[in-house]
């Protein structure tokens, strides 16, 4: 008995209906894993539900106003019947549920996992009335977010010609060891979210192929991979995020799955809201204007890399100066410049410092599912800084597309923070 | 009782009809109790040495020289095995008394007589992780009183390597026996974009050559052109006369993605590495291999065998080769095609130019799982060689669901828990792939025919090497197989039941090598029969047969054996009695056999060095926009066509080029050269594909006009026609010819409306992004110099046309149109006399003729005044291949309702069918169907009705490829009765025929080159076309001609006469032209 009114108390409580919205937060964060899906695509899943989620339980907290008209083509949504009672956090979920399970390709392992979710949420003591019409809201709320999001152009963008290397010096090939295609070389041509263009943000062009800073370039990668600390290896490792790296052994070949570079960056905003003990609709907003930032960070960034196509250091290393050179980490498949975790982890810290402040310490330990060990951070920037950097440590990037990836998230985070505002003052 | 007593003897005359070829004989029987015992420990197992699963090899031979072959068996682990053969099938183990011990990990196995003292040597090879010396290899030295001495390093040959197996030949023909080892790297690298690699040395991985000085042997790899390097991960070797120059060559199959390796002897102690010069492609993940000659022409033929499972299901479930691009950069880092599948190589001859035609598809062996020994041998007894192979693994371990899901998840698992995940312990936990070995009978038609089963093996087993030999002496082929965790198989023949006859031939040679080793032997008898074997023991996998050939001969009962001694001394025997063992002493040996007399060929190439013309094609990949494409249509053309095109009497011709590359007219100067004639017009319109054409006087003003087909699978399909000047200039007209929308197939250029001036039909071939929606195809109407489309429903959407040829077929006097293409029908369109020409009326399909055809010619063949219609068709040699009842298929809907055609072909694997794309290609085209098909095993069993849902089904374009041979449709009364060519012409798509009569005897017969590079990744280049010339030799039956002349080796498009010269176009390679000698 005692342990029901626990129980209840608990699910009652703030943290209660925050810790709910993790879960599902985590959830399709798990499926997304499990069903390798890409970072690209994983950010437009994050970016729907989430904004999903937020609208649905949004009215629960006057002080917070909806995306519709600050993010582009998204109008008004359906409205609460007023002087009727919800239940927003049952509005919520419903909506978020909906909508993440239109995304998700593993529908059953999505049901499953939300069981847990759902055996929650049903024994909160509201009215039965109340319960269905919250639920029906929060549906409403899905289909106007799903309805806007088949107007993004991605569909389009599924039936275009897949990738094909171009020769030439300098150019980006598929590097070892699976050599892989590149992803998503129309991404700049999704509907951003507040981005007038996907080229808003511009950056100088990479150092010429064989130009003397290219070739000094070269080298400190080079030099920064036989001289690596287990310091920067770890940090290497941390942040990874490689959403499918191989590993072969003779005939047997495996696969090791770890959360996305946007994943990694919710989880962050997870561990946030967990630390101030936000609330409900407080919570949902930091996840979803984290996603709207991760969202046009990937597709300014995605629109450099294919313009430049520009080649990764394996390649370019062995060309040039040692054919039996290997990177730390796995490269992943597409072209170099600007370093894509450097351009998201800045936008996602620039809209997490603006919500939460500069001096915010905190413990990572998104990576411990995936056996790396947590990490500590002075402030999300110094933490996006490192993410930046260890590009380098990973062998992966060169300096110059760490340096500019970072300005181009600051500026994308920047831009989001301006045109977005969620909080009434 | 009496009723007993015949019951009993139906019962007994019954078991014994019923008995299948092979029975396993019994360790009660045997004795032989042998296996391959493999315990796997925290530090032995696969994932400390990767080749742990690889199992032991087996070697036959008469060790104490009783008469009766015995058997050594190597275990990884554990000693080797003795058995001495006591009559019977029955065995002593002797392992013990011989002091034949071996610690390590032991290898193949082989044999041979080392030191020349009469009595067989056992050779055994070792790898693992171990230490040095226990890795050395092992020279057990016969002494002749029933115990060996290990001499491996007296004799200099206990390499320390990581080997495989070995093989005892006369590589410099200096009468002793020199020393190929096989060796394999234990590391495995994953950076093959590094070509520095291959031709870096390695002692431990890299394979070698040790020549045989007086009795010791000297390391001469380095010096002998032998590839050593990192990469070498040798699994198979066998030793011909490929070349056949009298000099011993050698073939290695290499795992992994290091090339196999073709060593062409030199003459000089030293081999040339000459893969690319004799083969199209190999095997990728290349296991066993053996060489015999499989179709009776006297020539050796080569097997490799590889991983590719028989079934759907183990298809869609274990990882495949990697992707188009992987393969790309491969092919860009100096890597050769390889293709995971088993290949036969078939030996042609064309004069001195020798070329293998891959052709194990079209001969049903390319698929037996996961495959280790490859063994030849006419087990019947019927007079062709017929094929053993044994297969499984230990681990079932490229199952993908393991990859993406069960494995990560048992990491992340782990990890979670803050443990180190145990890979070894997920690894123990796979299930072991036991599945039976497979056996096939030789058709006699270059085919063969799965009996496993109906000739007794059908047993699950995890089998390696393997041996044959007549353990019971009389005259069949018996097979001794090494398992592994399983007692040995030993499988009695039982041919005599079958009253086949035989010939077994052992050699007694003069000097060092004292079995003949390198010998080749033929048989040959009234009727045309002939084949030869060559002396060598080792063969298949890590194993070694007797020294001895067994000649299979069915109901012949005298043959002339014909030897050839290594340094080609030789022996005929004629009229040779049959069911005996022939021992033929060298000491007998006269001189060399003179050199077999070739007939005149019919045609000579041009040297054309440089040559006339090198077709470009651009590097357009199909696959990027349409990944479940069947095959590229980008790779077509060139064009060619030819006619007189200023006037001096002398036939020129027409080449077309692809995108990038402008046409060219080449004058005929009369005395045997052709002269580029650089065009402005034809300049001007660089950027279409050209891939038909045709010459015909368009305008009425007496010379002849181009009308050249825009085609491929990008952008910009507008047909061109280019206006004679009367002089050979040409030059384009406005507004003449309304606008081709569509990649164009064909072009047939006839009087359609019967006013006497030609008009133009013009077959389109692929709707470009919506395959297989018909394209539209076009009739135009001449008036005058101008066209208009007249196209009649009936032609506009006839289907994917990739031929076209007009005649008057039913002898009316007006001209009909046969058409034909990709899953089409040959369908004739008989003329009307009046608009709209053409009807539905008036139409034919062929019936059963649906298929994947690529060109037509009209002729009358068979000389019965009917026109016959000649049709190339895909052929047979291919994975995609209809059977009776059993067509290819595609079914096409917009599965995701994207706006795209998603086109889904299916064909028959073991009589049902499924879907061709892996889960991967599929859910890369239709992502949505993640959902349905979540795991591999999901999708293994998926069939057309798992892809579309009924609605979509009903919706969806379906259509049927029923027939895939080449052939003639002779016609006879507006019948149409279908002959196929024989199997030589079905081993490549035909894309061009010529017909006329080349031996003058009054007979049509017909020329045919073809083949296929645009292939998926997966599927590979069909490049078995090497050009076919086929004499009528009586009225409907057509032979190969030997020594035609007429060599088509490349990727074959268009075939023209002109003149007296007969040229040959092929795609994104250089014009062949043939000066007709007849």
């Amino acid at each position: 008995m005692l342990v029901v009114v626990c129980l209840t108390q608990q699910v009652r409580g703030q943290s209660a209906d925050t810790r709910l919205a993790a879960q599902g937060l985590q959830l399709l964060t798990d499926v997304m894993i499990n069903d390798i899906t890409s970072p690209l695509v994983a950010s437009r899943d994050y970016t729907y539900a989430m904004i999903a989620y937020y609208e649905g339980a949004r009215n629960g907290d006057t002080h917070y106003r909806s995306y519709a008209g600050q993010l582009n083509g998204l109008s008004a949504g359906p409205q609460p019947v007023k002087g009727m009672a919800y239940d927003w956090l049952t509005a919520g979920t419903a909506a978020f549920y909906k909508t993440a399970r239109a995304f998700v390709f593993s529908k059953d392992k999505f049901d499953q996992g939300w069981a847990a979710i759902a055996a929650t949420s049903a024994k909160r003591k509201i009215p039965s009335a109340i319960r269905a019409r919250s639920e029906a809201y929060g549906a409403s709320v899905a289909d106007w977010i799903l309805a806007w999001s088949k107007e993004d152009n991605y569909s389009h963008i599924r039936t275009l010609p897949r990738f094909t290397p171009t020769p030439g010096p300098g150019t980006w090939q598929p590097t070892p060891p699976d050599y892989m295609e590149a992803i998503e070389p129309y991404w700049n041509q999704l509907r951003p979210m507040v981005l007038k263009s996907p080229g808003e943000v511009p950056i100088p062009l990479p150092a010429p192929f064989k130009s003397a800073q290219f070739l000094a370039e070269c080298r400190e990668v080079d030099s920064v991979r036989r001289h690596l600390t287990p310091d920067q290896e770890w940090a290497a490792n941390f942040w990874d995020c490689n959403p499918f790296a191989t590993r072969t052994v003779g005939h047997l070949m495996y696969s090791i799955k770890k959360v996305s570079p946007g994943g990694h960056w919710m989880g962050i905003a997870a561990i946030a809201v967990k630390m101030k003990n936000q609330p409900l609709v407080p919570a949902l907003a930091t996840y979803s204007l984290v996603s709207v930032a991760l969202y046009d960070a990937f597709i300014a960034c995605w629109d450099v890399k294919f313009k430049t196509n520009y080649i990764r250091p394996v390649t370019s290393i062995q060309q040039l100066m040692d054919p039996s050179w290997e990177a730390v980490l796995q490269t992943p498949p597409f072209p170099e410049y600007p370093s894509g975790h450097s351009v998201i982890s800045m936008a996602s810290a620039v809209v997490l410092t603006t919500i939460y402040g500069d001096h915010f310490a905190f413990t990572d330990n998104s990576e411990k599912p995936y056996g790396v060990k947590s990490r500590s951070y002075s402030s999300f920037s110094d933490a996006a800084r490192e993410a930046a950097i260890s590009r380098l440590y990973g062998g992966i990037h060169f300096r110059e597309a760490i340096e500019y990836g970072t300005v181009m998230g600051k500026t994308i985070g920047d831009l989001v923070t301006e045109r977005v505002s969620l909080h009434i003052n | 009782m009496r009723q007993m007593f015949f019951f009993l003897l139906l019962l007994f005359t019954t078991a014994l009809q019923s008995q299948p070829l092979f029975t396993l004989v019994p360790v009660q029987q045997s004795n032989v109790r042998f296996q391959n015992t493999i315990t796997e420990s925290a530090t032995q197992n696969v994932l400390a040495y990767e080749y742990f699963y690889n199992g032991g090899g087996v070697a036959a031979g008469d060790l104490n020289n009783d008469g009766l072959p015995d058997l050594v068996f190597t275990a990884n682990l554990d000693q080797p095995k003795i058995y001495l053969n006591k009559g019977n099938l029955s065995f002593e183990d002797v392992s013990n008394k011989s002091k034949v011990r071996a610690s390590g990990w032991k290898t193949g196995v082989t044999i041979a007589d080392v030191n020349a003292d009469g009595w067989l040597d056992i050779y055994i090879c070792r790898s693992g992780n171990g230490e040095e010396a226990d890795r050395r290899n092992l020279l057990f030295i016969n002494l002749q009183n029933g115990t060996f001495k290990e001499m491996g390093a007296e004799y200099g040959v206990d390499d320390n390597g990581h080997s495989t197996q070995a093989v005892f030949f006369d590589y410099d023909n200096d009468g002793d026996l020199d020393l190929f080892v096989l060796n394999h790297s234990i590391k495995r690298y994953r950076n093959f974009d590094v070509a520095w690699m291959k031709s870096a040395r390695d002692s431990l991985a890299g394979d070698k050559l040790f020549r045989n000085d007086k009795g010791h042997f000297t390391n001469v790899s380095a010096d002998a052109g032998i590839i050593g390097n990192p990469i070498c991960f040798g699994l198979g070797v066998a030793v011909a006369d490929f070349n056949r120059d009298g000099w011993p060559d050698m073939y290695v199959s290499n795992d992994y993605d290091e090339d196999d390796y073709l060593y062409i002897n030199q003459h000089d102690g030293t081999f040339k590495e000459s893969l690319a010069s004799f083969l199209g492609h190999t095997s990728k993940f290349s296991m066993g291999c053996d060489v015999a000659d499989i179709n009776n022409d006297g020539m050796s033929d080569l097997l490799t065998l590889d991983m590719l499972p028989e079934d759907n299901k183990r298809q869609k479930l274990l990882k495949g080769p990697d992707g188009y691009d992987y393969f790309q950069m491969l092919l860009r880092n100096g890597y050769y095609y390889q293709y995971m599948r088993n290949m036969l190589h078939l030996c042609t001859q064309q004069g001195n130019k020798i070329s293998y035609s891959e052709i194990g598809q079209l001969a049903g062996i390319s698929g037996t799982d996961w495959s280790w020994s490859a063994l030849f041998g006419d087990y019947d007894l019927d007079g062709w060689q017929d094929l053993f192979v044994t297969n499984g693994y230990m681990r079932d371990y490229t199952n993908l669901d393991y990859l993406k899901y069960i494995l990560p998840d048992e990491m992340k698992k782990a990890r979670a828990a803050g443990t180190e995940p145990d890979l070894y312990g997920i690894v123990k936990k796979m299930p072991s792939s036991e599945v039976k070995n497979y056996l096939y009978r030789n058709k006699g038609d270059l085919t063969f025919e799965e009996v496993s089963r109906q000739w007794g093996m059908d047993i699950a087993s995890l089998s390696h090497g393997a041996a044959y030999a007549d353990l019971d002496n009389d005259g069949d082929l018996d097979l001794i197989v090494n398992n592994t965790n399983k007692p040995a198989f030993i499988w009695q023949n039982h041919a005599e039941d079958l009253k086949n006859n035989y010939l077994k031939v052992m050699l007694k040679g003069n000097g060092q090598n004292r079995f003949g080793i390198g010998a080749k032997i033929e048989v040959s008898a009234a009727g045309g029969f002939r084949q030869l074997q060559e002396m060598e023991t080792t063969h298949g996998f890590q194993s070694a047969t007797e020294p001895v050939v067994t000649f299979g001969l069915g109901k012949r009962t005298a043959v002339t054996v014909t030897v050839t001694w290594p340094g080609g001394n030789s022996q005929v025997l004629p009229a040779q009695p049959v069911n005996r063992l022939l021992i033929l002493e060298q000491t007998n040996a006269g001189g060399p056999l003179p050199a077999e007399k070739m007939p005149a060929p019919f045609f000579a190439e041009q040297a054309g060095n440089p040559p006339l013309f090198i077709h470009h094609e651009d590097a357009y990949n199909d696959f990027k926009r349409e990944p479940l494409l069947p095959h590229q249509f980008t790779a077509d053309g060139p064009a060619l066509a030819a006619a007189d095109v200023n006037g001096d009497g002398l036939t020129d011709f027409f080449a077309g080029a692809a995108k990038g590359q402008a046409a060219m007219i080449f004058l005929n100067d009369g005395k045997g050269h052709f002269l580029p004639q650089p065009s402005a017009a034809l300049e001007a319109n660089k950027s279409v594909e050209a891939v038909a054409a045709a010459f015909a006087d368009l305008d009425k003003d007496g010379d002849m006009d181009l009308y050249v087909v825009s085609g491929g699978n990008e952008a910009n399909f507008t047909d061109h026609i280019y206006w004679n000047d009367g002089k050979g200039n040409f030059s384009e007209r406005d507004n003449v010819l309304p606008s081709t929308l569509f990649s164009g197939g064909s072009v047939t250029i006839f009087d359609a409306d019967g006013d006497g001036d030609p008009d133009i039909f013009r077959g389109s071939e692929v709707t470009t992004g919506s395959y297989p929606l018909a394209p539209r195809s076009y009739l135009f109407q001449n008036t005058h110099g101008v066209f208009t489309d007249v196209t009649p429903e009936v032609l506009s959407h006839a289907g994917m046309v990739t031929a076209s040829a007009a005649a008057d077929l039913n002898g009316d006097g007006i001209k009909d149109l046969v058409v034909a293409g990709e899953f089409m029908p040959v369908t004739i369109f008989f003329g009307q006399n009046a608009a709209p020409w053409f009807a539905l009326t008036a139409m034919k399909k062929i019936p059963g003729s649906s298929g994947w055809w690529n060109c037509l010619v009209i002729d009358d063949v068979d000389g019965d005044g009917q026109p016959d219609i000649i049709a190339g068709n895909h052929g047979m040699n291919a994975q995609l291949r209809p059977g009776p009842g059993q067509p290819v298929s595609v079914d096409a809907a917009d599965l995701d309702n994207n706006g795209t055609i998603d086109a889904i072909i299916s064909y028959y694997i073991k009589g049902k069918p499924y879907p061709m794309p892996s889960r991967d290609e599929l859910l890369d085209q239709v992502p949505s169907l993640k959902t349905r098909f979540p795991t591999y095993e999901a999708y293994a069993a998926a069939t057309i009705p798992d892809i579309f849902t009924p609605a979509q089904l009903q919706q969806a374009t379906h259509l049927e490829a029923e027939q895939f041979h080449s052939g003639i449709f002779y016609s006879s009364k507006g019948a149409y009765n279908f002959i196929p060519f024989d199997n030589e012409a079905q081993a490549f798509p035909v894309r061009a025929i010529l017909t006329g009569d080349f031996n003058r005897d009054g007979k049509e017969d017909i020329i045919l080159a073809g083949n296929s590079y645009a292939e998926r990744a997966q599927s590979g280049r069909i490049d078995a076309g090497k050009g076919l010339l086929l004499l009528q030799s009586a009225v409907r039956k057509f032979v190969p001609a030997e020594n035609s002349g007429f060599f088509a080796l490349k990727d074959a498009r268009k075939l023209v006469r002109v003149g007296n010269f007969i040229v040959l176009g092929n795609n994104n390679d250089s014009l062949q032209v043939f000066s007709v000698l007849r």
